[in-house]
């Protein structure tokens, strides 16, 4: 189930929320997990074996972990490898395994059959969440979980399962054990729901199908002013999408008496790539640098082994977002860009505030198209139309059609509207403005005809 | 969603919870808001179809638990959730408000342009053209029979100006110039080139607004290219008088659903033939006028589409004709029965029989292909022509 359907708003949210806001306090987490599974389950029915799997093993794990640390037993480290490897070679085979197959036979010309196994909804996420349980619990830095049920609903709990944010254990631990739900969250929470489903539906998904409309004029037909329309039209997309499925994770969290870490903080506003990368995606780069960086060493060994290190995690950052040649480059795009930065380009971009906005926003767009064009080939193609300078006519048809909406996005991507909407946002003009978006958003679901799903890679 | 008894759960909320709880608007209206339409799913009867949409609406499923585990159920059932939110036409028309207030020109990928006039967006891409142009001349080389071809261009293909600059769609004139310029295909058909006819006329009604097909008025001038002896209008006329209904909102405002659109008349003209069967069903007349009051009006024509039609006419002349067509044919067709005294009607979609069987059977007869652009770009039921 994904949150931007009227099947979620109208069916999921009613009933779960009135059982578990009406059952006591010590059932709440039974009812959560229960939603949840039911909640994955709806589109992924096949899938749910593994989750549970995942929860049972994690949860042994750590409670043998546990156990024979407490003895300074070596057996602890056994037991958490085995976990990390099992975490990590179901991510491998269901998401992996394909990619490698198709490259070694095209290396060594065998002749290998693929698996052709689906992504299981969310892998990606809920195996970086568990892995932190395990890993936190082996460095001593929290508690056992002792019971499943409690692990479990971490583990499954419906808002973050699919689309992130990555919540790490420790953020959530003390909740899941006991939490006050206060209206005063619950009202926060919905509007931050409801700013989440306003960007996913009424941005995102329009801005998305200028995105689809350079796809369909064909890249070999554009020319300079498409190709730049479509780089601006997926910068958009893709930050409206994940932040508002982001926001809405983080919405639903309040409602559920959680407090989620944010994951988004105007990335676009950025004046060098480091700095974007300390604005997006906030949850999934700290994961990296806790359980990757850090234990590698970080910046600790000297600068040859910093650099190793950000190579490692850049490489591995590519390629958790998809199994394929353009998410590494992608990933390795960042690595040359801010290893030049750290480098070069540091003093040079804070003492040049505004072309080191320029700047990033041109390269930030630019990173995108390796991220979104999954053919090399066509990959190519499209950055030699961003040179191929020249006005074509859709462009023109394009600005037309969308050019309200593009600058709705462009200037929300700014805070200027920040300090409006706090000063609003527990008034009645607040209220009314977001009951509007949410009419709205209904409205756009009823009539939708293009509402994708943009994470099935992950 | 909130119950009394959580507020008072809240440290210092214990006093006045339903006044405090009145402070929290988001949440009432919120709350009102996922609730009553919730509630109204159940209130409210399903509905059977949509007028406005021009199309069935999904019904509840039936729990079957094969169809629980491989997911069709789910599937099913979100469509049943969409089809049937209460005050669903509501909601487009909000959507439709948005939209206009985005200045948007564009719905589901329909666009307007000049005149209101509608268009549907599409890759300027071919191949499946060329690909039924190729299956058509290899059946006009294999039969003896004499083979028209004759293709409609769609309104945009002939009301070139009326479409925004720089829409995307193919480039239908561009296209249709290249066949005509062609001497090897189609070299043992006679093509019939609509697209200057109906150039010629570009200032007159020839295409409906809001629906993909031409109107009467547009079929007419094709037809009288088409036949080899037309009847005139006027001769027509004098015994059979032209009607006309209007109200006509078709196939593309069903997809568009914008504001400010013009609905469109239809013309049609009740001649008169001796018998008509379509799937082996007879029926009095060609035109069925109880479609005038339902959504799909243009199907009043030919009744619809069917497999297989077979009109005898009034006309006493002994001949005859085999005719592989789609939708745009079925307000040309009438106006062909001045010409033929048999008339068999095929539509390669439905059609069961075997082609190369009947072709044999009626050797003196004369072949038309009559179809339009867009058709001829995305069916792929030409095979059957082979067999």
């Amino acid at each position: 189930m994904i949150f931007s359907s009227l099947l979620f708003l109208f069916r999921f949210i009613p009933v779960f929320f009135l059982i578990y806001y009406l059952v006591p306090k010590r059932l709440k987490n039974v009812v959560l997990l229960i939603g949840s599974i039911i909640f994955y389950a709806w589109g992924e029915p096949k899938f749910l074996i593994l989750i549970i799997i995942s929860i049972v093993v994690n949860y042994v794990a750590g409670i043998l972990i546990d156990h024979f640390k407490n003895k300074g037993s070596t057996l602890a480290r056994l037991f958490f490898l085995l976990a990390i490897i099992y975490d990590l070679s179901t991510l491998f085979v269901f998401k992996y395994i394909d990619f490698f197959i198709t490259n070694i036979n095209s290396v060594f010309n065998a002749d290998i059959k693929l698996m052709e196994l689906t992504l299981p909804l969310g892998i990606s996420f809920y195996t970086f969440q568990i892995m932190s349980y395990v890993i936190d619990l082996y460095k001593g830095r929290i508690k056992v979980c002792k019971s499943v049920i409690v692990l479990g609903t971490y583990l499954s709990m419906f808002p973050q399962l699919i689309a992130g944010p990555i919540v790490v254990y420790s953020d959530v631990a003390e909740k899941l054990e006991k939490r006050e739900i206060k209206l005063a969250d619950i009202d926060d929470g919905i509007k931050t729901f409801i700013i989440g489903l306003g960007s996913k539906v009424l941005i995102a998904n329009n801005v998305g199908m200028l995105w689809d409309d350079i796809a369909l004029i064909g890249y070999e037909n554009i020319k300079a002013g498409c190709a730049w329309l479509g780089v601006l039209a997926f910068s958009l997309q893709i930050f409206f999408d994940f932040n508002g499925y982001s926001l809405m994770a983080i919405g639903l969290g309040k409602m559920l008496g959680f407090d989620f870490p944010k994951n988004f903080d105007y990335p676009y506003i950025s004046k060098s790539l480091t700095e974007f990368w300390r604005r997006w995606h906030i949850t999934l780069s700290s994961w990296f640098r806790e359980y990757v960086y850090i234990p590698l060493g970080g910046n600790r060994k000297g600068s040859l082994r910093t650099y190793v290190n950000l190579f490692i995690v850049w490489f591995l950052t590519g390629f958790w977002h998809g199994a394929g040649w353009n998410f590494i480059l992608w990933g390795m795009f960042f690595f040359v860009m801010l290893s030049v930065e750290k480098l070069y380009l540091k003093k040079l971009l804070d003492e040049h505030a505004i072309w080191a906005h320029i700047y990033s926003v041109i390269f930030i767009g630019l990173s995108w198209m390796i991220f979104a064009i999954t053919d090399i080939r066509l990959l190519a193609v499209y950055f030699t139309k961003l040179l191929a300078f020249g006005w074509d006519i859709q462009a023109l048809y394009l600005v037309r059609n969308y050019g309200v909406i593009l600058i709705v996005g462009i200037v929300l991507c700014t805070p200027v509207f920040r300090s409006f909407y706090e000063k609003i946002k527990n008034k009645t003009a607040g209220v009314v403005i977001l009951g509007v978006i949410l009419v709205v958003s209904v409205a756009y679901l009823t009539d939708a005809t293009y509402n994708p799903f943009l994470y099935f890679r992950f | 969603m909130l119950e009394k008894s959580e507020v008072k759960r809240i440290p210092g909320s214990s006093k006045n919870s339903i006044k405090n709880t009145l402070e929290y608007k988001m949440t009432l209206f919120f709350t009102l808001f996922i609730l009553g339409v919730f509630v109204l799913y159940f209130l409210m009867p399903d509905n059977e179809k949509s007028e406005w949409e021009n199309r069935y609406l999904e019904q509840a499923p039936k729990l079957s638990v094969t169809d629980l585990l491989d997911g069709t159920y789910m599937t099913k059932y979100e469509d049943y959730i969409n089809d049937q939110i209460p005050f669903r036409d509501g909601f487009i028309k909000v959507k439709a408000v948005a939209e206009a207030g985005l200045l948007k020109c564009e719905n589901n990928g329909i666009v307007k342009g000049k005149d209101s006039y509608l268009f549907t967006k599409g890759k300027d891409d071919t191949t499946v053209f060329d690909k039924n142009i190729d299956i058509i001349d290899q059946f006009a080389k294999s039969v003896d029979s004499r083979v028209t071809v004759a293709i409609a261009p769609n309104a945009s293909g002939v009301l070139e100006d009326k479409v925004p600059k720089g829409f995307m769609m193919p480039n239908q004139a561009e296209k249709l110039d290249a066949l005509y310029a062609d001497k090897t295909l189609l070299k043992d058909a006679r093509v019939v080139d609509l697209k200057s006819v109906l150039r010629a006329r570009e200032d007159e009604y020839i295409y409906y607004r809001t629906d993909h097909h031409w109107t009467t008025n547009g079929a007419y001038y094709a037809y009288q290219e088409i036949s080899e002896n037309p009847i005139d209008l006027s001769a027509i006329s004098e015994n059979v008088k032209a009607m006309e209904a209007g109200d006509f909102l078709g196939t593309l405002y069903a997809k568009y659903k914008g504001l400010f659109v013009n609905s469109d008349i239809i013309t049609y003209y009740d001649i008169p033939v001796l018998k008509y069967s379509a799937d082996g069903k007879e029926y009095a007349g060609l035109l069925d006028t109880d479609k005038l009051s339902a959504f799909d009006k243009y199907g009043m024509f030919m009744r619809g589409n069917f497999g297989r039609c077979d009109v005898k006419t009034s006309t006493k002349n002994g001949k005859s004709l085999i005719i592989f067509k789609d939708s745009y044919a079925n307000c040309l067709i009438p106006f062909l029965t001045y010409d033929y005294e048999d008339i068999i009607v095929l539509d390669l979609r439905y059609a069961k029989e075997s082609i190369k069987e009947l072709v044999s059977d009626h050797k003196d007869s004369d072949i038309l292909f009559l179809y339009n652009f867009d058709f001829l770009n995305e069916d792929n039921h030409f095979y059957k022509l082979m067999k």
